[in-house]
């Protein structure tokens, strides 16, 4: 019960940071979810300057649509990830870098210093790691896993998706978080 | 991603103020030549003529549409990161509609400026530093400028001479009449002059036997389009239309 008053919680702040509509506010927002995003970026396999192209763009139309943030239909990193997909999906269409919405506002293309490139390669290091050792679980915890992990989908779509209730959709993540911890550290 | 992170936050909160400024702006419903700041009462006189002609075509002159290719020299230059902006300089250039990845950047004694071209390829918009804080901006269509050049003058404050930014067209020289009479050409460099000249010195744009002032006086009238305004820095555009009886309460809006 605490998880969901806190998930909640979660949403409803940031439904209001973007109904603010303040650069501040934004830029909270953008401070709480870019891990997120970066890290949705590595798992699809960019390389660092596509990464930034999609974060960047992902967080600009998330500005243009803020007003389309619905916290009952889900929490913002799902909503976030669904632009971000709708990004991806884009760039192979158009088989360039789009900043359209980024052009649209204005935003200047960041470069990326040798720094970023180097912190980059240890988000995708540790995705790949990560992956791996998800592939090792058992098919439940697996599929479990990916669907809250990497899909941010919520505890009751995935139970009604996996037909079980949703304390055992809890527990399988779990387990299946523990087992990923465990198999993580022994590598290092 | 560090820097990258911190990077693209400061992009990202630009943007939005730049988009919450320009909503304000277009909410009083009136575009807006120069940026105010305090203590620069005696810019405005300066500037009304200088913006009379080069920005009327926010009002009448949008018509015209020529190529962004080459038709000014100024363009010549190599395009610049228009990371020396003001917020409000920013601001005001989107609002104006400009193409800010198409930048160069002009060096004057008040720090670095730039020229942006409109996003339509129809003009060319100059904003230059003011060291008493603010910008002064100024734009016009690539046609006004072939005729008349772009100007933005600054009077420092407490100071009695002019600082003028001008974007030249081709074959165009600027000329600097003196107290005696005497008369001083200066060649634009990569499109662009800048110089410094006393109150009671006047410039001139010359192309072939063509000559257009560039400093009128501090008291100067109002040029036909526009209202000089006593309280402020910003010279109002005049809808077309307006009966003259009515001129004086587009000052009463902008106090």
């Amino acid at each position: 019960m605490r998880d969901d008053r806190s998930e909640d919680d979660e949403r409803r702040r940031d439904a209001t940071l973007l109904a603010d509509g303040s650069a501040d506010a934004f830029a909270d927002f953008y401070r709480r979810h870019f891990d997120v995003v970066l890290g949705y970026c590595a798992r699809k396999g960019l390389d660092a300057d596509e990464a930034a192209d999609v974060v960047a763009e992902t967080f600009a139309a998330a500005w243009v649509a803020r007003t389309g943030y619905r916290p009952r239909r889900g929490r913002a990193e799902a909503w976030l990830l669904g632009i971000a997909g709708h990004k991806l999906a884009d760039r192979a269409r158009r088989w360039n870098r789009d900043r359209s919405t980024q052009q649209r506002l204005e935003l200047e293309r960041v470069r990326l210093t040798a720094d970023d490139y180097r912190d980059y390669a240890e988000v995708r290091d540790a995705v790949g790691r990560a992956g791996e050792a998800l592939d090792e679980l058992p098919h439940e915890q697996r599929a479990a896993v990916h669907g809250r992990v990497i899909d941010e989908t919520d505890y009751s779509t995935l139970a009604r998706r996996h037909g079980v209730s949703e304390a055992t959709a809890r527990q399988r993540v779990s387990r299946g978080l523990a087992a990923l911890r465990a198999r993580l550290t022994e590598e290092r | 991603m560090r820097d990258f992170r911190r990077e693209l936050e400061s992009q990202l909160r630009l943007a939005i103020e730049a988009q919450t400024a320009g909503r304000r702006t277009t909410e009083r419903g009136r575009p807006l030549r120069w940026i105010p700041a305090p203590g620069r009462a005696r810019l405005a006189g300066l500037s009304i003529a200088l913006a009379a002609g080069a920005a009327i075509f926010a009002v009448v002159g949008a018509g015209t549409n020529p190529p962004r290719a080459l038709a000014l020299p100024v363009l010549a230059r190599p395009v610049a990161a228009a990371t020396g902006l003001s917020g409000e300089a920013r601001a005001e250039l989107l609002r104006r509609g400009v193409d800010l990845q198409q930048a160069r950047s002009v060096d004057t004694v008040n720090g670095t400026g730039y020229v942006v071209p409109l996003d339509d390829g129809s003009g060319l918009c100059l904003t230059v530093p003011d060291p008493a804080g603010g910008d002064g901006q100024s734009c016009a269509t690539t046609r006004d400028i072939q005729r008349r050049g772009l100007v933005v003058s600054i009077v420092p404050k407490n100071g009695r001479h002019v600082n003028l930014v001008v974007v030249v067209p081709t074959a165009a020289t600027v000329v600097t009449r003196h107290r005696g009479g005497e008369t001083t050409a200066l060649t634009a460099v990569g499109g662009i002059v800048a110089t410094t000249v006393d109150e009671d010195e006047t410039v001139t744009l010359r192309i072939g036997d063509q000559e257009h002032s560039l400093t009128p006086p501090v008291n100067a009238s109002p040029t036909a389009g526009f209202a000089a305004c006593d309280h402020g820095a910003r010279p109002v555009p005049i809808p077309a239309g307006m009966p003259p009886d009515q001129v004086h309460t587009l000052c009463e809006k902008q106090r």
